[in-house]
């Protein structure tokens, strides 16, 4: 917390990166809040002719059912976004939990713990959340259930691994020589040391869920009709992509604007807390 | 030796493994569903009588407790059993062996071209560093790791197929449907490993350029480049193996989007179909894949870098 | 290593490069047809497979025993003529004799014996086929030409079952069992299986000694050598491929391109219809306030399918007004103006049931109504397997009238799950069959139970009485009489929401010569199909 406080007094942190992210981010957020007031039209109703292309009137045209694309891409929003939210919510405390509760008490535990996450890594990508909606039936909140999920693992294993640097410092023994509870520990002195990577890697996974969602949903797997949800609408234009390339193309560059907003807040943040870390 | 170390390595696969089937069975069975029904489901028209259900339902072996039930499914797994598909009425372990050469065939293609693009990109960013160049490149890596693979597929659908008319759009028809799939698949993975290798050669740059400028004046940039690229390279054959598995999952929209018949494709549709046996063979069989490969390139790695199968530095 | 990467490159190359479309010899009439890879069978024995397009194909390799021409009448194919008892009980098929399967084995009663009793063993697990042909008591073999087949209750509809049975050779069907039998496929019509390549191709090849023995046919084999039927996932590229060039005939094609093909030179539009209830809605009448019938009226009243079709279909699907589509043979045309659209009309009987917006935001609520809490708003479920798009469509209709139509898109297992529960407001429920018992399946409260497929709940006597005898009249024209009277019943007391009916469009290039569909839209006969140049 300290790191990012100086590099924001230093004026290090306000990179183009920082700068671009948060703004698309923050331009997202507000239009799916005010969605309902900024929207030209409503979402669902037929409001023209079908598969318009984009003109002054819809900017982003209509698309099979003559709704406007422009509104539901910002309602979409509201969708992307939340399942952004309750994704990383899901994943980050369960996985902060299993991470805390495996680095701090080691021995069995640990191992336990540890050989679930491996477990989990060994599913390559979306192949974890695509077997949990296989049980649970395609909808939008498994959606935000699954992914978040598969996130628990890189969560689990940020949180141990600080932990583990930690745990050895004089003041933890300290502290639990004058009998503080484990959990107080855990608590006022180990989950601070991990705020500052976890705001990073929540950042970066909050696009990845966005991302995976909308995947899932194009897949047919997430959000059904007639949500107005990003992926979704993209595989409902892909029938008419050679004649109407507009339904699929807006609703995507939303996902890529939304998700590249994130990776480089992330990444900012990353370089603005640890110089050493992150690619570019 | 590298022999213990792989002994090792084997040893420590097995837990793992019993866990991914553990997984896998578990959280198909999390909920009731019934593949009898969706046998049925699509019949429009008669009456299909509850006697009927409960005889299929028999037939299948679906009345055994779960126990008994995935004690089948793993000990089938281990023989190369992986029960039959309920929609297509085939062995599943036939059905991923008919597949798997198209899926392979796009990873590949896919590595290809990450591992191109990514490493050029990488190497050309890591030398002119602070340029142009240098920013050019990692906006594009960034783009690579941000863009929807869904939404690249159907651009590149959109441009290079239905506009120019240069790529078939969909299908397995030779090597010309290969290359926009795999454009897609692999510029994302070219994202990750640009920037990867960027940063990895900087940092042995940084060491090694001035330690030799300082011993021999004019520094011979070939003999010292290869050299730092071989040392910068460790990381990043590492990487080229967790790609696999993006190419993997990868594979799963890549395919829907092309319409090509692969693996990724099969699972999607298992499971709209609710075909469990056939969403838990596919899925064991790519997690298993994942964990062998990783499992190769951790060896790899070690025979490179003596130093890690003697223990000696983290792998 | 260095081997092992080499092994897997050569390997992934040849995946790249094959098994992929079988190339064309341009010295033999090859047709290629495209089919929607989605409606690709799972199984090609038809006997097993519950789906049409399995059987279409198996239509080719094996002649039936009677064909469904194209004026809707049935005609002799393997069977060259046949008679029912007057209650319907016994129907005696007589053969062909100059019959013989593709394996040189003999056609014949036997062989007929054979197909019904493997359709009907509890091995076969057949579903769907089994359920066409029947609860057949014994199959008596007469003589060679002769089939008697004993029914245990009465059996209309055994000629539409037939038209859609493959008849294999007893012989090759015994060799290779069940489980092998659907690889090596072996009837008596004009094209011999030759290779199935999942989720890629399906060929056949010509039988030299097809003996043109289906009416269908104009004698003597076919005019094509070799004919492929090609699987295309992609509905952009379906649309599409008639037109590069990459094959002659695409079935399926989706709606959005058919003006490409339709006034275009050089291809040609088909269409075929599919006589049924078309994607229609069933009501459940159980609860307030759906047990009111001006409730329900106000719902047909307001919803305006020809706008829908327009909207959505550029006018190409077929308008469906009442429990039976226009092309049905027995269709009434009471149906068509029975209720007009009136979106005012539909409002007012709204409001008379005791629905107001008071609230302002622009959905009804209940005030007053008999059964329904005050304040709670008018919301309807609309739950169907597919074509979501014309549940949107009403959705947006019915928000113009103050009703908050919610659109749920589920998979089959679950429809019957809440069916069964009877737990839903419209229920998406369609029946595809020329014959008019669907009626009864659909209607007779008799066959509200778990598995049945009468779902409204509303019961009726003279309904009742009315759709039963759809089960053991055998007379055609006696049939649409009751079919008729039936129709009228359903519409006056408002029990189903009629949409739309999807045709199937063909597009076909003009070089395909004698391409002939059944009147049932979704079967086309290759017997005298001809390519020319």
């Amino acid at each position: 917390m300290r790191a990012l406080a100086l590099s924001m007094k230093r004026g290090s942190l306000f990179t183009p990166s920082f700068i671009i992210g948060v703004g698309v981010l923050f331009g997202w957020v507000a239009l799916a809040l005010l969605a309902a007031e900024l929207a030209p039209y409503d979402p669902i109703l037929t409001v023209s002719g079908a598969r318009e292309a984009p003109s002054l009137e819809f900017l982003f045209g209509t698309d099979r059912l003559g709704r406007d694309v422009l509104s539901r891409v910002m309602f979409g929003a509201r969708v992307s976004l939340l399942l952004g939210f309750i994704s990383v919510a899901v994943g980050g405390l369960t996985g902060t939990s299993l991470g805390l509760v495996a680095g701090y008490y080691r021995g069995r535990v640990d191992t336990l713990v540890m050989r679930g996450i491996d477990a989990m890594l060994a599913f390559p990508g979306i192949l974890l959340a695509l077997i949990i909606i296989a049980a649970l039936g395609p909808s939008i909140t498994h959606v935000m259930i699954a992914v978040g999920i598969s996130t628990v693992p890189r969560y689990a294993r940020l949180v141990r691994s600080t932990v583990l640097s930690v745990r050895e410092q004089d003041y933890i023994d300290a502290a639990r020589l004058i009998g503080t509870s484990d959990w107080k520990i855990m608590l006022h002195h180990v989950l601070p040391n991990t705020i500052a990577p976890l705001l990073v890697l929540s950042t970066l996974q909050f696009g990845n869920a966005i991302s995976v969602g909308a995947g899932l949903s194009f897949l047919g797997l997430g959000a059904q009709p007639p949500t107005a949800e990003w992926g979704l609408m993209a595989a409902v234009g892909r029938e008419v992509l050679g004649r109407a390339w507009w339904i699929s193309t807006f609703p995507g560059l939303a996902i890529f604007t939304a998700v590249m907003a994130c990776n480089l807040l992330g990444d900012s943040l990353g370089k603005s807390l640890d110089p050493r870390q992150s690619a570019s | 030796m590298l022999l213990r170390f792989t002994a090792r390595r084997l040893l420590q696969l097995a837990p793992v493994l019993v866990l991914i089937s553990l997984m896998i069975f578990s959280i198909m069975h999390a909920l009731p569903g019934d593949p009898v029904q969706l046998m049925l489901a699509g019949a429009e028209s008669g009456s299909v009588t509850p006697e009927r259900q409960e005889e299929l339902r028999q037939a299948m072996g679906l009345d055994d407790p779960l126990y008994v039930q995935y004690l089948r499914f793993v000990g089938g797994a281990v023989t190369g059993d992986l029960g039959t598909s309920v929609r297509l009425r085939e062995p599943v372990t036939d059905l991923i062996l008919a597949r798997l050469g198209s899926t392979l065939a796009l990873s590949l293609g896919g590595i290809i071209i990450a591992v191109v693009i990514g490493l050029s990109t990488g190497v050309l960013a890591a030398l002119r560093q602070g340029t142009w160049i240098d920013t050019a490149s990692m906006v594009f890596a960034n783009i690579g790791v941000s863009v929807p693979l869904f939404w690249l597929g159907l651009v590149f659908i959109l441009i290079f197929s239905f506009r120019l008319g240069w790529f078939p759009p969909a299908g397995q028809d030779g090597l010309r449907s290969l290359v926009l799939p795999s454009l897609t698949l692999g510029l994302v993975s070219a994202g990750v490993i640009s920037r990867l290798t960027r940063s990895s050669l900087a940092n042995v740059l940084a060491l090694d350029y001035i330690r030799l400028a300082k011993a021999k004046g004019l520094p011979d940039h070939v003999v010292y480049l290869r050299h730092a690229l071989r040392n910068a390279l460790v990381p990043v054959l590492t990487i080229v193996g967790l790609q696999f598995g993006a190419m993997l999952s990868g594979a799963v929209v890549t395919e829907t989007v092309f319409s090509r018949p692969g693996l990724g494709r099969l699972v999607v549709q298992a499971i709209l179909w609710q075909d469990y046996p056939l969403v838990q063979g596919i899925v064991l069989f790519m997690a298993t894949s994942y964990v062998l490969v990783n499992l190769v390139v951790d060896i790899s790695y070690a025979w490179l870098d003596p130093r890690i199968r003697d223990g000696e530095a983290p792998a | 290593m260095r081997a092992l990467l080499v092994l897997i490159t050569v390997s992934a190359l040849s995946a790249a490069c094959g098994p992929g479309t079988p190339r064309v010899d341009s010295d033999e009439a090859h047709l290629i047809l495209a089919w929607d890879g989605s409606r690709e069978p799972a199984s090609l024995d038809g006997h097993i497979e519950p789906y049409q397009p399995g059987w279409l194909i198996d239509s080719f390799i094996a002649d039936p025993l009677v064909a469904l021409g194209p004026d809707g009448d049935y005609v002799p194919s393997l069977a060259s003529a046949w008679s029912s008892s007057e209650t319907a009980t016994e129907w005696t098929f007589t053969l062909r004799d100059d019959v013989t399967f593709q394996d040189g084995t003999p056609f014949n009663a036997d062989a007929v014996k054979y197909n019904v009793e493997r359709i009907l063993a509890p091995e076969t697990q057949s579903a769907e086929m089994a359920a066409h042909v029947g609860p057949v008591a014994r199959v008596e073999v007469v003589d060679d030409v002769t089939v008697v087949l004993h029914y245990e209750v009465p059996w209309v509809t055994v000629l539409d079952a037939f038209r859609r049975v493959p008849i294999w050779s007893p012989t090759a069907a015994e060799k290779w069992g069940l489980e092998e039998f659907h690889r090596h496929l072996v009837g008596a019509g004009p094209f011999l299986f030759d290779e199935y390549v999942p989720n890629d191709h399906v060929t056949l090849v010509k039988w030299e000694d097809y003996g043109g023995w289906s009416s269908m046919s104009r004698g003597g084999p076919a005019q094509l050598d070799r004919v492929t039927i090609r699987f295309i996932g992609e509905k952009a590229v379906l649309g599409n491929v008639v037109k590069t060039g990459d094959a002659h005939v695409a079935m399926n094609v989706p709606a959005t391109y058919i003006e490409d093909y339709r006034d275009a030179s050089g291809f040609s539009l088909v269409t075929g219809f599919q006589a049924g209830t078309g994607l229609s809605m069933t009501m459940n009448t159980r609860a307030p306030p759906w047990n009111d019938v001006n409730f329900r009226r106000a719902l047909l009243i307001g919803t305006d399918q020809q706008a829908i079709n327009d909207l959505l279909y550029d006018g190409n699907f077929l308008v469906t007004d009442g429990p039976l589509n226009e092309i049905h043979p027995c269709y009434w045309d009471g149906n068509k103006d029975y209720y007009p659209y009136d979106p005012d009309r539909a409002i007012a009987l709204l409001e008379g049931v005791g629905y107001e917006d008071r609230d302002g935001d622009g959905i009804r609520e209940a005030h007053g109504v008999d059964g329904v809490e005050d304040g709670t708003p008018l919301r309807v479920r609309w739950t169907i397997l597919h074509y979501a798009e014309i549940g949107e469509a009403v959705q947006a209709q019915w928000r113009a009238i103050g009703v908050d139509l919610v659109v749920e898109m589920i998979p089959g297992p679950v429809q019957l799950e809440r069916v069964n529960q009877r737990d839903f407001d419209l229920m998406y429920e369609r029946q595809r069959s020329p014959d008019p018992m669907l009626l009864d399946m659909v209607w007779n409260s008799a066959h509200d139970v778990v598995g049945g497929w009468s779902w409204s709940g509303f019961v009726d006597e003279d309904l009742d009485s009315v759709v039963e005898q759809l089960r053991v009249v055998p007379d055609a024209n006696a049939r649409c009489e009751l079919a008729k009277r039936a129709q009228e019943i359903v519409m006056d007391n408002a029990l189903m929401l009629p949409t739309l009916s999807e045709p199937i469009f063909y597009a076909v290039s003009d070089r395909v010569v004698d391409f002939v569909l059944s009147s049932e839209g979704q079967f086309f006969f290759l017997h005298n199909t001809k390519l020319e140049d």
